[in-house]
């Protein structure tokens, strides 16, 4: 198949830290690719390094079969947004917008209809006049996003660009982006540490670690499948239950869990708070009696905490539970992940 | 509550902030109004004033030191003073000019430093100044003798003659000037160059720009205001 944008063997050193380590990156025509991981990880290196504005120890980047390794970022047909918008204080909102075209030398007239349809794409043709210091950061985001897209880079890259915003709006925000991105096609790779905006807008997540790829896959695979401990507990929460290979399942101490495809001897399973089931009874398999040591009602749900193995269920809040109270809960088979470390 | 603003993580007001920051400059104030501004004050009443046969002042006001400035001397009309006046306007204008030219590449040198090291550089900068000003300057004047490689290397080019040293010349009083000045602009200028922004001048190498043009909008916008200091 073929890749908008592909980088082999990513290695990049600063002194004696390692930000990168041997990292293949893949991302396919219009896909809405995620880099996620928690600070230091390497991700925004990475992103600089696509964007031009870092140059890789070695490996190679490569935009639609063009070898881009050695071009610096003006001859690179990617746009960033930034993680503080980087929107030049002393020109309008126009003119920061037309900037990338104004670089390039586009006649006057093809820039103007340009700015205006990408100021109209992010809602933000009223303030063309305004000055940044004069817009909130909500606003400024948009025209740093306007700014990029004006462009119609190959690739869009963008730094954590909503760290910066309200929880409140950062979810508007997110849901936004998405569909901005799905109406014009365009490749994008994020850069956050936020496993709500990953999950929320990307079509693959790549999980970074300490400068390397842990896992790659749609969110629902990175959320339902996660391949070891970290990335389980990065997205999400997760129970996690220390067990030893026996016939047809574990054991742990929980007992005996039925599951498949466990293939080491002794390992980690996964459950997400919200697969594990409140029975009235003993179920037939993966049942697991226990006090509950606190119950938490949160609205639209109920966190329950198990004495049990230390399980952490998440329930519909219709049932009364509280402290004390001993409950059945089932593990269903198909829930329990098999992590390899 | 009126108008409570917060600072730097404080909540205040801006009176008290007002009133915080006069207490901190006062003595600064006091100091440049007694020893500078009163005195160049007085200076402008000495100026109407007139001189006595053994050079002291005598109190009688006229406009003749004025004239005499304009030319009209003893002798008749000449543009002496004028010249002078006016030379020393060009000599200080070019040494701005040099000064800003030669600061620039030095800041932006001294800021891309690891934090570290920069202070190091500034340091290097101030040295000389704790160096009395006149004593530097015979120094200039060592340099510059004719037995010096400097002035070996010029009369054997043919700018001099031989023997001869390289003052007093337009030549020397620049290169004095500028040494001296030069940390006057390099330290305003730094401490604007160091509040930079680098992420514009990364958002304009991705928007294609070409090194003027992010010199022009990424950079130059910034340490503007640092140069009426200049």
């Amino acid at each position: 198949m073929e890749y908008s944008l592909e980088a082999y063997a990513i290695y990049k050193n600063y002194g004696s830290v390692t930000a990168l380590t041997n990292v293949d990156v893949r991302v396919r025509p219009g896909e809405f690719f995620t880099l996620l991981g928690p600070s230091g990880c390497g991700k925004t290196t990475l992103l600089r390094i696509i964007a031009g504005l870092e140059m890789p120890d070695s490996g190679t980047i490569m935009l639609r079969g063009n070898n881009l390794t050695s071009l610096p970022a003006r001859e690179r047909n990617v746009n960033t947004v930034f993680q503080n918008y980087a929107l030049f204080p002393h020109l309008s909102v126009a003119d920061n917008v037309a900037f990338g075209l104004r670089s390039r030398k586009f006649p006057e007239e093809v820039i103007g209809s340009k700015v205006h349809a990408a100021l109209d794409m992010v809602h933000m043709t009223e303030f063309a006049a305004r000055m940044p210091d004069q817009l909130s950061g909500g606003q400024q985001q948009r025209v740093a996003m306007a700014r990029a897209l004006v462009n119609e880079p190959e690739i869009l890259l963008l730094d954590e660009p909503m760290s910066a915003l309200d929880a409140k709006l950062r979810t508007t925000v997110q849901e936004e982006l998405r569909q901005l991105q799905q109406r014009l096609g365009i490749t994008s790779i994020l850069v956050t540490h936020d496993q709500d905006e990953a999950l929320t807008v990307s079509d693959r997540i790549a999980v970074m670690n300490k400068g390397q790829f842990v896992q790659v896959g749609t969110p629902m695979e990175i959320y339902e499948r996660p391949c070891n401990r970290f990335v389980a507990n990065f997205l999400g929460k997760a129970n996690i239950i220390e067990a030893t290979r026996a016939p047809g399942g574990v054991q742990s101490e929980l007992g005996f869990l039925q599951v498949n495809g466990v293939d080491w001897e002794t390992g980690y399973l996964a459950i997400r708070p919200e697969r594990v089931r409140l029975r009235d009874e003993a179920p037939s398999v993966n049942g697991v009696q226990s006090r509950v040591r606190d119950a938490f009602y949160r609205g639209d749900h109920l966190d329950i905490w198990l004495e049990a193995g230390n399980l952490r269920l998440r329930t519909a809040p219709h049932r009364a539970i509280s402290s004390g109270d001993t409950v059945w809960v089932e593990l269903p088979a198909e829930a329990l992940v098999v992590l390899h470390d | 509550m009126t108008d409570t603003v917060i600072w730097y993580g404080e909540l205040t007001t801006s009176r008290s902030l007002l009133r915080r920051g006069l207490a901190h400059l006062s003595p600064g104030i006091a100091w440049t109004l007694v020893f500078l501004a009163i005195p160049m004050l007085a200076l402008i009443p000495v100026g109407f004033a007139s001189r006595g046969s053994y050079g002291q002042i005598v109190w009688e006001f006229t406009w003749n030191n004025f004239y005499r400035l304009l030319g009209y001397g003893t002798f008749g009309w000449s543009p002496d003073y004028l010249i002078i006046l006016g030379r020393s306007c060009v000599v200080a204008a070019v040494t701005t000019i040099i000064c800003v030219l030669l600061s620039y590449p030095l800041c932006f040198y001294i800021a891309c430093k690891p934090a570290r090291k920069r202070y190091f550089w500034l340091t290097l900068v101030i040295i000389p100044f704790w160096t009395n000003l006149v004593i530097r300057t015979y120094a200039w004047l060592l340099v510059l003798a004719p037995q010096m490689p400097l002035a070996k290397l010029a009369s054997f080019l043919g700018f001099i003659a031989p023997d001869a040293p390289l003052y007093p010349t337009p030549f020397a009083v620049y290169l004095g000037m500028v040494g001296t000045f030069l940390p006057f602009v390099t330290m305003p200028l730094y401490a604007n160059v160091e509040k930079l922004d680098w992420s514009l001048v990364e958002a304009a190498r991705d928007l294609y720009s070409g090194s003027w043009r992010v010199f022009r909008h990424a950079i130059l916008p910034r340490p503007r205001r640092a140069w009426p200091w200049a």
